[in-house]
């Protein structure tokens, strides 16, 4: 007599385990499509130049510096390289020679920087996806400087051709 | 009210406020994240930007969802998942000994508190491993306790429940 409500209760609640999976399941769902809406959003925002993460590959080729041309500046010392990354990054590792500018201190980096204006300078950063290099060398132009050009593959570019890295 | 309840609902809040100011954070210099998922060098170039808008576009809407409530079951699976992908990509970084120093977008606890100007550490190590870990355990048990936190789900819940009846 007692299987009855047994079985009764257990077919209740294997109903009511199968409801809450097929909510969760539900709710997985609806927040997979929110992020996926998200992420479209996010992605109209930078084509539309919002996020401004595509300018430096708009720039003018004359601004740009690129292999191997890069590598030869470097080896006759005819430029001087800027690293836009932070201090702890560039204390890692970058290019042998090159000073620290960090893109969100540049005022108080600007006595680093050679004082002649017509200095040669290269500014770079981590790598392809960084507007930071670009950034700098538009920054460094509005400072006076007229022969600044950035090299916008950054050091995992640098790094990936096996050219040699500096560390402190 | 109880006292688990209000407690659930704080740490819910409290994830929530994490990812939603992690994922502001982010887009508010978006180059700078693309930097950062570049040099972990577990992706092709190509697939930078995608899987960056998507993490990005995870941690608001996830961070979104967990504070005020909505679907909040669903969210903290999710960004339990979140937490332990980026515990494994540290723990990659700090593994093969990648050249990257300062971490903006790893660690969500350090960029709260760097949003509040407490920033105590922006170096990638075990540490920061860890954190993530932990942040992933809390939210997961978030997902399986027992005690219902309070939101917006409740209230409506309790809304439906008094038409009912």
């Amino acid at each position: 007599m007692d299987s009855i409500p047994n079985q009764s209760q257990d077919g209740k609640q294997y109903r009511s385990e199968l409801k809450t999976i097929r909510s969760i399941i539900k709710e997985l769902l609806t927040v997979c499509i929110w992020i996926c809406f998200g992420a479209i959003t996010i992605w109209g925002a930078d084509g539309f130049g919002f996020l401004s993460t595509t300018k430096q590959f708009q720039s003018h080729p004359s601004l740009q510096v690129d292999f191997p041309t890069v590598y030869k500046i470097w080896k006759q010392e005819q430029a001087i390289f800027v690293d836009t990354r932070s201090a702890a990054h560039f204390r890692q590792g970058h290019i042998p020679g090159a000073i620290n500018v960090p893109i969100n201190r540049i005022v108080l980096h600007l006595n680093d920087l050679p004082t002649d204006k017509e200095t040669p300078l290269i500014t770079y950063c981590g790598s392809i996806t960084c507007p930071n290099a670009y950034q700098l060398m538009n920054a460094l132009l509005g400072h006076g400087y007229r022969n600044v050009r950035f090299f916008p593959r950054g050091l995992r570019g640098w790094l990936a051709l096996g050219y040699p890295l500096e560390t402190e | 009210m109880t006292l688990p309840s209000i407690l659930i609902t704080l740490l819910r809040i409290l994830l929530g406020a994490i990812l939603l100011f992690a994922g502001i954070a982010k887009l508010s210099n978006f180059g700078a994240f693309l930097i950062n998922v570049d040099s972990y060098q577990m992706l092709p170039t190509v697939f930078v930007k995608p899987i960056s808008y998507l993490l990005v576009s995870a941690e608001i809407t996830l961070g979104m969802a967990l504070i005020i409530g909505y679907f909040s079951r669903g969210a903290c699976i999710l960004s339990s998942v979140l937490f332990l992908v980026f515990g494994l990509v540290l723990a990659n970084v700090v593994l093969k000994k990648l050249p990257i120093a300062d971490c903006e977008c790893g660690n969500f606890l350090f960029s709260l508190l760097d949003v509040l100007g407490l920033q105590i550490s922006t170096t990638v190590n075990w540490k920061t491993v860890f954190m993530d870990i932990v942040l992933a355990a809390v939210s997961f048990g978030i997902f399986i306790s027992p005690h219902q936190g309070y939101g917006l789900e409740s209230v409506m819940i309790k809304m439906r429940r008094n038409q009912e009846t």
